[in-house]
């Protein structure tokens, strides 16, 4: 077998300050923000305050979590930064992480511009460089706030949305713990229904995408805004995340039966139960995390993840599953299994308060 | 099935999604006509009408649902 990664320590980060219900029924109507909260779940978000910004999360999630296990900066070989919202176009944010953490000069950085999906996939790059035997220990770095590139007024975007990082040790796995397997894929035909279209090189920043537009919903954005289609993105997760587990499965050569957790992407409430639902995925194997913090994005599935921890709710040797979905269309997903000596909580804030 | 018996099938989904017993719709009925018809009632109509129906909407005709004749073209 040839070696691969195991995840040994995880943290997350959400910012300090909360966005209520209370407050967004004055920018959009109550009954507006209830119905939306009904089909979510979600009563509150966690959102930057200006001047913060997504690697500043990264960095407190895993400042934390190297202090919290001990493990020396320099000690780290390997550093995949996924986020949509970076420092800067160039250089890419793993760059500027690196310094920040006081890395090694042999530490590879990767950046991974990947959507909800970048778990899984930040997990198979890594898996790779194990397996290459150019990576021994990683620290993955999944962090997004959208909250500074979604309208004010985009209410279906503003109500859904929260900011926050994870981070995730890697070290060389013992026996048949780590992880397992990999399925990943993307329906490209759907890239255009989450998407920030003037962004970049195809369509520059002018005076003309600043222009604000305003939906038939009343919805305002503008081009320089990210924006969702959310028909087509919860029509394309109802049906394509089950189908695509249920491949995954197979892949695997595992049931739901035999998996202690599933954990999915927290994109809203209704549209998680229904694909647990669809594959039959019990109630004790469930597991939400969207209620007070929000759809977190890229960071949404390890977060996931790292409050399972929190709660003690990762037993030793426990089989997790979890899926990923969203830009690109694009899916991930991988099979995990707990070592024996289980995954102890970082004792550390979740909250970020200033930017230090 | 005739497209008056389609209609009038997917007018009892719209009247369970959108919690108006009552309501009638025709070809044209549209967003524009009930504000209640926003994006999440979009999908649960989809959803409702794929399983009354036996089919699955194209990706893009999800993304651009207006009008219920829409819907229609796709019944088998």
């Amino acid at each position: 077998m040839l070696p691969h990664a195991a995840i040994t320590a995880i943290h997350h980060c959400v910012p300090a300050r909360r966005l209520t219900e209370a407050e967004l029924e004055t920018r959009f109507g109550a009954r507006q923000v209830q119905s939306i909260a009904k089909l979510s779940g979600i009563r509150e978000r966690r959102i930057v305050d200006p001047g913060m910004t997504a690697s500043d999360l990264a960095f407190a999630a895993a400042d934390r979590l190297l202090k919290g296990r001990g493990i020396p900066p320099e000690s780290i070989d390997l550093l995949v930064v996924a986020t949509q919202t970076g420092d800067y176009q160039i250089p890419g944010t793993a760059f500027v992480l690196h310094e920040r953490l006081g890395l090694s000069q042999r530490c590879t950085v990767y950046d991974l511009n990947q959507g909800c999906a970048a778990y899984p996939y930040a997990l198979a790059l890594a898996q790779g460089l194990f397996a290459a035997g150019l990576a021994k220990r990683a620290l993955i770095l999944n962090t997004d706030a959208l909250s500074g590139i979604i309208h004010p007024l985009d209410r279906t975007l503003v109500t859904l949305h929260g900011d926050g990082a994870v981070a995730t040790l890697l070290e060389p796995a013992q026996s048949d713990e780590g992880l397992l397997g990999f399925h990943l894929g993307v329906d490209s035909s759907g890239w255009r229904y989450l998407s920030m279209p003037a962004s970049g090189a195809r369509q520059p920043r002018s005076e003309q995408t600043r222009q604000e537009n305003t939906d038939e919903a009343g919805c305002v954005r503008t081009p320089e805004h990210f924006q969702m289609n959310g028909q087509a993105i919860f029509h394309f997760a109802i049906h394509k995340v089950p189908e695509v587990t249920r491949e995954a499965l197979t892949r695997f050569g595992v049931s739901v039966a035999d998996l202690d957790l599933v954990i999915l992407h927290q994109a809203n409430r209704f549209m998680i139960e229904q694909i647990y639902k669809k594959l039959a995925v019990p109630v004790e194997k469930q597991f939400f995390y969207l209620e007070e913090v929000g759809n977190l994005s890229g960071a949404s599935a390890p977060a996931v993840l790292s409050e399972a921890v929190r709660q003690a709710r990762v037993k030793p040797g426990a089989m997790i599953l979890l899926a990923a979905f969203g830009v690109g269309l694009s899916w991930g997903l991988t099979l995990i299994r707990i070592g024996p000596q289980g995954l102890a909580p970082i004792a550390a804030s979740t909250d970020l308060l200033s930017v230090s | 099935m005739t497209r008056n018996e389609k209609l009038l099938k997917v007018q009892e989904i719209f009247r369970d999604v959108l919690d108006q017993p009552g309501l009638c719709i025709s070809e044209t009925f549209s967003t524009t006509d009930c504000p209640e018809w926003d994006s999440v009632a979009t999908v649960q109509i989809i959803l409702a009408t794929e399983a009354a129906f036996d089919i699955r909407v194209p990706m893009e005709t999800v993304a651009g649902l207006h009008q219920v004749s829409e819907l229609l073209d796709l019944l088998p």
